[in-house]
């Protein structure tokens, strides 16, 4: 845990609109991410959650969309730096990714097989010098094609699809949207990347289907021993699976820490507000749900020098509509961006306690 | 922070409350649609959305109905409402039975059973001013006549679920999806319904949203005294706006209970399934939870397997669930199950 594999400095990411505006949908994040960890990032729909993701791997358009500022180091080389040849060179191989919705991020006209393939062949994983000792036994007869399609076919067994040797010639149509999510699985880890960024993964599946795909991706990455950055709403599935949770709200980190710190002592009053706005199954059903006033800021709309969440916070002062809070350490690990942070955490005891 | 709600403080919404009257009786409800193939439509199977499902939903309470995609849940919420005609089986609305239900009380009752679907952004014509939006109905239905009265019922429409009223001459574009969802509401309620049912109306929001619109729900429940379907696929809210939850799968409810039952007393597989598959959003409980994984994924409607309709997923299933039906049977006093693994 102690390797450190990424770390984004205060990355800025903005969008100019046709009218001149700029809106800062990532507005100085700064975070990192160890070798074989899985962090979480929690926000609204909005909250530029997506963007910064996207952002790590360049995928954001020009025009409109812009990187301003930041450093992104990647086992300590600087992504921003890199030609955009050096740049596909990682997309794929050392960082992955797997997105929302399967039906639209699986080409409709390949087979699944020749989208897992493709990755393959591009990086070269099936050449002589990258096949491990136990592969070069089981593919070292084949052509490199006849290899990228074994593998792909050991990839669709491994995410558990059935009848692998026959699915791997399927279209995306004839997949269910678990099997398709799991397809995007097997192909995002088949150059074993480093990292794997998953933007809400399993956010359109059935709550049964959504288990074992989560477990199945889990298990992989331990496997693998990668990295894994989930993007997420959904607090539960953070509370299973994350090892440390950034909290982001209005294109800035409010709060974060490891898993624990987040759940059990929230200081941020957006986060303390979020994880009393979800039912809790364990508990009677009586039990108190919270609401946080309001809707989530229109982006365009907050000044940099503010905390976002004034508008909506039961705490704010006038001071905090003039004032950047800066995120300040509350435990080993645990940093919390509020003026007003203290009072906030003394009442959540108390309804935390109850709950 | 926000406006906490206990429920124990009303009476009324005490699921173990007995001395209430049922507003509406299901019983063996079907609802087959044909698959038709070539020119002739010539019907060669049926898709078994709904198979003979029985419940009763009490007066000014709430019934949940959660299921995975395809379950049937959303047929059944239009069965309910009378969009659609069912196969067969019966449905008593307030002593009426829907299969002879004349013209005349079918305006009635397109006025009482109001439905709030999913999609705030669908279901919001866009060239409509919300007033238009609002003040709709009440003009089909001819409740209320004169400019300066629909106005201002409008405008206590708005109020009541939480909106400035000066936003009636505005258009959906302009708002959020919990705000839209908020004027879907207030465009239900203004032809004063006794029943409500809501498909999956907090799906699409937000987390800080969601708590918003299920709290605005409860409010608006105990004081105007409705009646909810709440169908929706997590079971945590389904959970926490119900009185009593059913368990659909393939068309079949597998457990209907109280909701507190549900959560410390779930006797089907499925459920327990179901349960398991919903993490809690706290580490230290969440980690320690027994995980059941089911395999694969849910089978087609128009080939159910044969006997208990989940026999292809249960990791308890034997040759009996494979061959027979299980029986729909009470075990407990209102704790239905459809096993044959509980007794």
């Amino acid at each position: 845990m102690e390797d450190t594999l990424l770390e984004v400095r205060h990355l800025k990411t903005s969008f100019l609109r046709e009218d001149g505006t700029e809106l800062r949908a990532v507005d100085d994040m700064s975070y990192t991410v160890h070798r074989g960890e899985c962090v979480a990032i929690i926000g609204e729909s909005g909250s530029g959650k997506s963007v910064s993701a996207l952002s790590i791997l360049r995928l954001i358009a020009y025009p409109p969309g812009l990187i301003k500022a930041g450093e992104i180091l990647f086992k300590g080389r600087d992504l921003m730096k890199l030609s955009n040849e050096e740049m596909e060179e990682i997309r794929g191989k050392e960082i992955s990714m797997i997105f929302q919705e399967p039906s639209t991020a699986l080409n409709p006209v390949l087979t699944i097989g020749d989208q897992i393939t493709e990755s393959i062949l591009i990086h070269g994983r099936v050449k002589d010098e990258n096949l491990t000792e136990e592969e070069k036994k089981k593919y070292g007869s084949m052509n490199e094609k006849e290899r990228a399609y074994a593998l792909a076919e050991d990839l669709l067994a491994k995410v558990d699809i059935p009848n692998p040797d026959v699915r791997v010639k399927d279209y995306p149509f004839e997949f269910s949207g678990g099997m398709q999510q799991r397809a995007m699985i097997a192909m995002a880890m088949a150059c074993n990347p480093d990292l794997l960024i998953a933007d809400e993964p399993t956010t359109a599946l059935d709550v049964t289907v959504q288990a074992q795909v989560l477990e199945q991706l889990n298990q992989l990455r331990r496997e693998y021993d990668t990295a894994l950055i989930i993007i997420t709403h959904n607090l539960g599935i953070v509370a299973r699976y994350a090892d440390t949770v950034k909290i982001v709200y209005g294109g800035k980190i409010v709060e974060e820490g490891d898993v624990y710190q987040i759940f059990e002592h929230p200081h941020h009053p957006y986060t303390i507000g979020l994880i009393q706005a979800v039912p809790r199954l364990d508990l009677p059903r009586d039990h108190g749900l919270h609401t946080i006033p309001g809707e989530p800021p229109d982006m365009s709309k907050i000044p940099s020098n503010c905390c976002a969440f004034a508008a909506r916070c039961p705490y704010a002062e006038p001071e905090c509509s003039r004032k950047r809070p800066p995120l300040v350490k509350v435990d080993e690990g645990h940093f919390c961006a509020c003026l007003h942070m203290d009072k906030a955490q003394e009442e959540a005891k108390e309804v935390l306690s109850d709950g | 922070m926000g406006d906490e709600v206990r429920l124990e403080e009303n009476e009324a919404r005490n699921p173990f409350f007995s001395n209430m009257d049922t507003i509406m009786n299901v019983e063996h409800l079907k609802m087959y649609f044909p698959v038709t193939k070539g020119l002739m439509k010539r019907e060669v199977a049926s898709v078994k959305a709904v198979d003979d499902v029985s419940f009763q939903i009490k007066r000014g309470q709430t019934l949940g109905i959660v299921g995975e995609s395809g379950s049937g849940k959303s047929t059944i919420g239009n069965c309910l409402i009378h969009r659609i005609q069912p196969t067969s089986g019966k449905i008593v609305f307030e002593g009426t039975d829907l299969n002879d239900i004349n013209n005349k009380t079918k305006r009635l009752m397109r006025r009482t059973v109001q439905m709030i679907t999913q999609d705030p952004f669908a279901s919001l014509d866009p060239r409509f001013t919300i007033e238009d939006c609002i003040s709709e109905g009440l003009k089909i239905h001819h409740l209320i006549s004169g400019k300066k009265e629909i106005h201002e019922k409008v405008c206590e429409m708005l109020e009541m679920v939480g909106l400035n009223p000066e936003v009636a001459s505005r258009y959906p574009h302009e708002f959020s999806g919990g705000q839209r969802q908020r004027i879907s509401i207030a465009r239900s309620l203004a032809l004063q319904p006794s029943f409500i049912v809501c498909d999956e109306i907090v799906s699409a929001l937000d987390v800080s949203i969601q708590a918003q619109i299920v709290m605005l729900m409860m409010k608006l429940q105990r004081e105007l005294g409705l009646t909810y379907v709440f169908i929706g696929h997590d079971l945590s809210v389904v959970r926490y706006i119900s009185h009593n939850v059913a368990v659909l799968y393939l068309g079949k409810i597998m457990e209907f209970t109280s909701s507190d039952e549900l959560y410390s007393h779930p006797l089907h597989p499925y459920t327990k399934a179901l349960i398991s598959a919903a993490p809690i959003p706290n580490p230290t409980v969440d980690r320690a939870r027994e995980r059941i994984l089911l395999k694969g994924e849910i089978p087609s409607p128009i080939n159910p397997p044969k006997g208990c309709n989940f026999c292809t997923r249960c990791p308890y299933a034997d040759e009996r669930c494979r061959q027979e039906e299980p029986p729909y049977k009470e075990v407990a006093a209102g704790h239905w199950v459809a096993c044959h693994k509980v007794s």
